[in-house]
Order: structure tokens, then sequence, then C-alpha cells
């Protein structure tokens, strides 16, 4: 029986995701189970018919959702199906905006909710309905366009005989959807700043029109959530275009949101802005370069790979470019002839680069006693920007902490 | 083979596949079932509905990343990845504790070196430092010293190994004063370490795991928080909790096949439990309380998404670069060549290529030209041309390329596009096997056909639940299928 549940349960559910839709979107295998599908929210409207039997296979078709609303659907769960009582732990429901309840229910409407335990009080009485109620909320999602979905779900049976959890079984069920968006936004429905450094200000613009079944929708006012993010509603030829101001505040990850009322009742679009702030010039992952080498003679070419930073200069009304204006020991010698510098930009960012270090040798002065384990060198190298760049007497630099051990073998 | 009995041998696979696809996430069921030690009627499985107190402490908790620094990119929706667990971090502004169980990467290649090298550079580095860092099997499969030399910075806990060599960077518990709590942090390793980490000339040295915690505990005040981080699945977790004494408040199982965490603690024996997870999918947002001297847990899986719209957007940008960085060590340094021709191939004979196969099986061959399959390798040349989404040399990524040609690591097999062109692409012998006897003998060195010799899991060696979460082998099969040639 433990084989066979599955078995029953994933045949049919397979053969099902497989199938072609009906003309009106829907699957057949819904035909028995109550929903409220068409209404907006997620009240719930009318019950499930107790009388009807779910099928093994839980398929429901929500069709498209405009977004911005809601749809609820049950399924009378048939317990009987199942050749002994069986109690529903839990459900889950892989659906970033979807949701999923177990309840029992009466023929008065009132619900109870099970407690996630194996016991007989779990099961439902004999005047109660076990309902699987799935809760969608578009608003969860970007406002876009998303084609047919099919998110997939679980409920955790345990057999009422089984009194060791070994036997627990999984009621696969599937809910499909597809998502309207009456928004049409360009370049995306998202608003992704990146670093925003201190000395700059980030700005994403993107257009906003109705779609083709919205033409005449309208942007009515905006506002945002966090006061880093400053938002206005440009008209543009037939369409509108959303400015949107990241103003760097504390430093590190943040996120909001811009909202944008619409002259469709009740309907809000929601963009959502991530944004990092961070200083003009970064190293990454952190302003240190350390490594083992022998002190008495060069590292060999190559092995600078792995020790490299990646720094950048974020400040766009500079050159990407840095200088090394340094290298000096924690003592105040200068060991730049010591160490070989190079910068290579990382593709694909305009203005990052590889800083990698090799040593040269250099670093025994030669006094040291023959018997004198050579020590952990300490000191830094200094990043600076090329003349052109210094405006105004900010000369901006970047110590990059330098940390050679000696080798451990010789 | 009668019509009959392929009939029946792919019915059986369509069967098998369907079970793989369907209850692909069924691992953590299957743990449970095998579970008989204590009375699965007690665990609260269902304490969302527990309301933390103010002064809860908020517990952030990652582990098994098993080398996944981001999602391959190959189906949308994946989740997962460095640089979106650090936006995720980087946004939470008052938590307590930031814990990661351990196995950060999955075996011992160059490439795990690397990837163990650029993961303890942002754990360890970057502003949002980890707590405490478990250390599971998979982290001791690397040579100790490229392991201990990347994890020396970091905070590094193992509390029932010990080691007498000086690099060994764990410590048996790390403690954090959290506002009124003293917390202690351990990590278990509960599998014996295997027969190779064994006997004269072992490095690391496993002891009892509840007598481990035993000690660390000793002497202390029974108001310490005691949280076990422990490592082995979940029947081994679930029956090691009891034999732990002082009991732990919290107890984080490492899994590394516990693919999705569920929210709500497991109470065993009155210490919850909860797992971390897989391929760093999700992080737990955890809150631990003691409520008449009893611990409570509620917890919240956060899983970790990326961008919808936008191009490889989201993330955090720093943390992207670092990983950006080691995709170009990789190229750099050529771990594609080292990782080539490591192992024997499955049946002992050499791989030949496409074009040899095709002059025997045109009709299959044709079938093949026709599929996905056939294109392999150009999706990977065209991801790399793609700034937006990729931008770096894909085609020099082991674990890319290991998906889009034909018996890469194997002896023989794939090596590099321009030393091996006929073995790009998902090609007749990834399926099949090597062909160099088959073609000298055909009649009886037969090849492995697909639902017969071959199990329909090995499209799931590619097609996996992240990779291809809507991988129905019924279906696939539709679009590859060749059949026979006629006679």
């Amino acid at each position: 029986m433990r084989l066979l549940l599955p078995l029953l349960i994933a045949l049919p559910l397979t053969h099902s995701a497989c199938s072609h839709r009906d003309a009106d979107g829907a699957t057949n295998s819904t035909n028995a189970n109550a929903s409220v599908d068409g209404n907006t929210g997620t009240q719930m409207s009318k019950h499930a018919n107790s009388k009807e039997r779910a099928p093994l296979v839980l398929d429901h078709d929500f069709g498209v959702v405009p977004h911005g609303e809601g749809r609820t659907h049950e399924f009378a769960l048939d317990l009987s199906q199942l050749n002994e009582p069986h109690v529903p732990l839990r459900v889950h429901l892989e659906c970033s905006c979807g949701r999923a309840e177990l309840v029992m229910r009466k023929p008065d409407g009132t619900e109870r909710h099970i407690d996630g335990t194996g016991y007989k009080h779990n099961l439902p009485t004999e005047d109660e309905q076990a309902i699987l109620r799935i809760l969608l909320d578009t608003r969860k999602k970007e406002a876009r366009d998303i084609g047919s979905t099919i998110s997939r779900g679980y409920i955790v049976l345990q057999p009422l005989s089984d009194e060791t959890g070994m036997a627990r079984e999984r009621w696969a069920f599937v809910v499909r959807f597809a998502i309207d968006s009456p928004v049409t936004l360009h370049p995306f429905s998202e608003l992704d700043f990146q670093s925003v450094s201190q000395s700059m200000q980030g700005e994403i613009l993107t257009t906003m029109r109705g779609d083709e079944n919205h033409p005449n929708l309208e942007f009515l006012s905006i506002s945002t959530t966090d006061e880093s993010l400053e938002a206005t509603l440009e008209p543009d030829d037939g369409r509108t275009v959303l400015r949107t101001r990241c103003t760097p505040g504390r430093f590190g990850n943040h996120r909001g949101l811009v909202l944008v009322k619409t002259n469709l009742p009740g309907y809000v679009i929601a963009l959502e802005a991530k944004w990092k702030v961070v200083a003009d010039l970064e190293a990454t992952p952190m302003r240190k370069v350390s490594f083992r080498a022998a002190f008495d003679r060069a590292q060999k070419p190559g092995v600078e790979i792995r020790q490299a930073v990646l720094v950048i200069d974020h400040n766009r009304h500079r050159s990407p470019e840095f200088l090394v204006r340094g290298i000096v020991g924690d003592d105040g010698r200068d060991v730049s002839h010591c160490f070989e510098i190079k910068m290579t930009p990382v593709p694909t960012e305009d203005r990052r680069q590889r800083m990698t270090v090799r040593y040269l040798g250099g670093l025994l002065t030669g006094d040291e006693p023959a018997a004198q384990a050579p020590v952990t060198f300490r000191g830094k190298i200094i990043l600076a920007k090329h003349e052109k760049d210094i405006v105004g007497g900010d000369d901006p630099t970047l110590p990059i902490r330098l940390v050679v051990f000696p080798s451990k073998t010789p | 083979m009668t019509q009959a009995q392929l009939a029946r041998r792919l019915i059986l696979a369509f069967v098998a596949a369907t079970l793989v696809a369907t209850f692909a996430q069924c691992e953590n069921d299957e743990d449970e079932r095998a579970n008989g030690q204590q009375d699965p009627k007690n665990s609260q499985e269902n304490n969302a509905a527990l309301t933390p107190p103010p002064d809860a402490i908020r517990i952030l908790i990652s582990g098994s990343m098993l080398g996944h620094l981001e999602p391959c990119g190959c189906a949308s929706g994946q989740l997962g990845g460095l640089a979106r667990r650090y936006q995720f971090i980087g946004e939470q502004r008052n938590y307590d504790l930031l814990l990661e169980g351990g196995d950060l990467v999955g075996g011992n290649t160059p490439l795990d070196k690397l990837k163990l090298f650029t993961t303890s550079q942002v754990l360890f580095m970057m502003e949002r430092n980890y707590d405490a860092v478990g250390v599971g099997l998979r982290d001791l499969s690397l040579p100790l010293d490229d392991w201990s030399g990347f994890l020396l910075g970091g905070p590094a806990v193992a509390t029932n190994l010990t080691s007498k060599q000086e690099a060994w960077p764990a410590m048996p518990f790390l403690d954090k004063a959290i506002r009124d709590y003293n917390v202690r942090i351990a990590s278990l390793l509960l599998p014996e370490l295997p027969k190779s980490m064994q006997g004269e000339g072992a490095t690391v040295t496993r002891t009892d795991p509840a007598a481990a915690w035993a000690k660390v505990f000793e002497g202390q005040d029974a108001a310490m928080i005691r949280i076990a981080m422990v490592h082995g699945n979940d029947t081994q977790i679930r029956n090691i909790i009891p034999k732990l004494s002082p009991q732990p408040d919290l107890v984080i199982g490492v899994d590394t096949f516990y693919i999705e965490p569920d929210p709500a603690a497991k109470d065993i024996g009155g210490v919850p439990l909860v797992f971390a997870g897989i391929r760093g999918r999700v992080m737990l947002d955890a809150r631990l309380w003691r409520e008449g001297g009893k611990a409570r847990v509620a917890c919240e899986t956060v899983p970790l998404t990326g961008s919808k719209t936008v191009p490889g957007g989201g993330g955090d940008p720093d943390v992207k670069s670092v990983v950006l960085m080691h995709r170009m060590n990789v190229a750099e340094e050529n771990v594609l060549a080292q990782m080539a021709e490591q192992t024997p191939t499955p049946n002992g004979a050499d791989y030949i290529g496409n074009t040899a196969c095709g002059a025997c099986h045109p009709t299959a061959m044709a079938a093949w030209k026709a599929s996905k399959h056939a294109h392999a390798w150009d999706t990977l040349v065209k991801a790399e041309a793609d700034p937006k989404r990729y931008g770096w040399p894909v085609t020099k990524y082991p674990d890319c390329v290991g998906c889009h040609t034909v018996g890469y690591g194997e002896k023989t097999g794939f090596k590099t596009i321009e030393a091996t062109p006929d073995l790009a692409d998902v090609g007749c012998e990834r399926c099949h096997g090597p062909g160099s006897k088959h073609i000298v003998a055909p009649a009886t060195n037969k090849l492995g056909i697909i639902g017969g010799v071959l199990k329909s899991e090995m499209c799931a060696q590619c097609h996996d639940f992240e990779q291809s979460p809507e991988f129905l082998y019924t279906e696939r099969w539709q679009k590859i299928t060749h059949g026979l040639e006629p006679k």
C-alpha cells in the first residue's frame, strides 16, 4: 500500500499534466470541486459539496487571473478513497503567490484547522468535510503577464494505524494559472539599482502604459515606502515615464516599493526596488590581500590569480582607473619594488577591475640572522586616482591591507 | 526484443521517471518513514502559530550549499546563490546569529577547491560575517591543507572532530552573548569518517557525538542557550537528539538530501529540530526562546529568488562580482582540463563520437540532429556571449560543460571543443555509453538502450529537480525518440 498510493496518484497526475486544455482553459479533473473562481479577492462564496468525491488527481486551473486580484479554489478531499483512515498532517504548495490550507468544515460553514499531529481528532468527523483550500494572490507577483504556469504541492497524510510515522504518504496536487497584467512596464517591472555609491544617485526610467485591453489606463499618483526612493510620473508621447531616483543613505542592502495608483478601481502597481549603498571606492570581498610566499625568491607567474581583490570607483564623474601610489610596510619601509600589481578590467562590469598581487622577492634585507625564520610581512597597498581625476583637491585613496605569510616549505 | 517487451519496459521506465519527477522532493518523507525511534504523534509540526516574544533570539540559518555558488541558470525560477543570500542577509537589520551548517562544497575536485576559496571569501571576509560554520563530511573530503587554509579565518566549529594538525581551523564550540543570553554553538558529525580518513596517518579523528556534546556543556550554567548543528541523515539526527545531555534548545539538521526544509520545527522529545535544506536554495529565519524552561522555535523559510524580469538582476552586487571572479579564475587556471579524463568509462570502452555512430544509425542520427541535444554546446556558447545573463566563460566551467557534452571527466571523453569537437553536445554516447567496442563487434558489445538496460534516471543526472523542474520523461522522450534502425 505504501507504494501503491503514490503510484495511483502519480499516474493520473502525469496524464493530466500532459493533457491539453478545454477551450476555456479549464481541465476536466476539477469538475467535482467547488470553486470560487471568477470572484475577486479571496472570500469564499459557497461551500464545497461534501457529497461529491474529489478524484485522487487534484488538479485545478484558475485560468487567466487579472494582476492584482485573488482567487480561491477548494478541493473537497474524500479520504474514504484511501483504503484505510489517513490523518492529514499538513500541506505544502510551491508557489510564490499561492497559499494552501487544510480545514475541516461542518455543514453550517464553520471550520476548524488541524493541528499537524497524527491523532484521530484530526480526522474529519461524520458531518465534516476535509477541505484543501488554495488561495492565490497575484499582488505578490510583479506587474507583468505570466503565461500558463503550474505550481505543485502535496498533502502529507499519516495512516491512523501508523504509530511510528513510517507510513506517511504524500497526496500530490497541481494548480495552474496565468496572470494578465493591465499595465506594460518597460524595460522591467522591478527596479534593480545594484550599487548606489555615496557620491552618486541611482536613477531608473520605466515607461508605463496600459496594455491592449486597458488602453485608457491612467496613472494617478505615486508614493514610495522608503525615504531613499523618490519617484515622479512624466507624460511622454502617449505613455508615462516613471522616473525613480535612489539617494544613498545608510550603507548596506535595501529594499522598498514604488506604488503607482491607477484609475482601475483598487489597482495599485507595486514596483519592487533593491539597492546597496556603498562607498565610492570599494574593494571586495574585503580591503585585504593575504597569501603565503617564500621570501627569498619571486613567486612564479600565474599564482597571482588567487591573490586578488576587485576594486571599483563608483564615481562616474571620474575614470575607473586606479594607480598604485605606493606599497609600504607597517614599519614605514617602501616595498613597492617587492610586488607586481596588475589591474585587469572585469568583463561585463564596466568599472570594476581585478587587482592581482605577485611577490617579486626583496623583502629580506640580508641582515637577518640565518637561524631566524622570516616574520610575516604586514603593510598596505595604497591605490589612488590619476591626476586628471583629482578635482578640487579631492584626492581619494583606497588603502588595501597586504599580508604575506612566510612559506611553510623551503 | 518484441514490441510488447519494449512497450513493457517503456511503461516501467515511464512509471519510474514519473515517480522521480512527481515526487522529486520526497527524500525527506522517506527519511521520516525510516524514523522509528520516537513517536511522531508527539511531534508538534505545526508551530507556525507560535508567537515569539520580542527578546527571542533571531537566527538566520543556511547549510549544505554543496558548491552551488549560484544557480546555473538552465531553468527560470531557480533558487539560491550566495549573491541572493547576501542580499537577504544585508537587508536584515536585527538578527542575532548567522549560522552556516557546513558542507560548503560537494566533492574533492580542483573546482571544489576554488569554490571553497570563493565561498570562504564571501562568508568570512565580507561585511556580514557568519558567526559559526559547521563541518561536514563533504568539507572533510578536501585535503586538510586546502580546507583549513580557506577556513582558518572563519568561525569553524567541529565539536566531535579533533586533529593534531597545527592548521586545524575548527573550535569545539563558539560562544556569543546576545542581550541577556549566553549562546553556545556546537557542531556534531554523526556518520563515521570514511575508511580513507581512518587508520594510520589520519589527520582527523571523530569522537562520540553525545560525549563530545556533554563535554562542551560540562559545568555550564543551565541558562546557557545550546544550539547544535548536526550532520547526518534525518534518521541519524532524530536518533541522536534524545541522547544529547544537556538537552539542546535548537538542533539544526544538515542533511545533504533534505531538499525542501519545512518551516515548522519538528519537536523531538521537546527539542526543536529544523533542517537547513540543500544547495543554499533557502535560508531559515528562526526565532528561539524558552517558555517555562522549554525551548520554542518559530521559523520561516526564505526562498532565495532572483529577479523575475531583470536579466541577471537581484542579489548583492559585490558578491556577484566575487562569484564572477571565481568564474574567471576557473577559466584562467584551466580547471576544465584538470578535471577531464579523470575516471574510467562505465563500460571500459572509449568514446568515439557521433560521426562514427551515424554511419550505421542514420535514422537515429537524423532524429538526434533535430533535437535540442544536438545544440547543447551551442547553448553554452550563446550564454557566454550574452553579457546580460552570463557573460563569463561558461564553456570553460566544468559544472556546465558536464551536462552539455559527452563523457566529460571520463577517459577519452570530452576535453575541450578544440580537442574533442565530436564529443560536444549531448550525443549518442552520453546515454548509450562509449562505443569503441560496439563499433568493432556490435553483436557482442551491445550498448545500453533507454528504458531497457539503462535506467531513465540517467536523464535526471542533468534534468534534475532544479535544472529541469518540469521534466517528465514521457514528454521529453517524445522529443528525442529515435527508435531502432529499419531492418
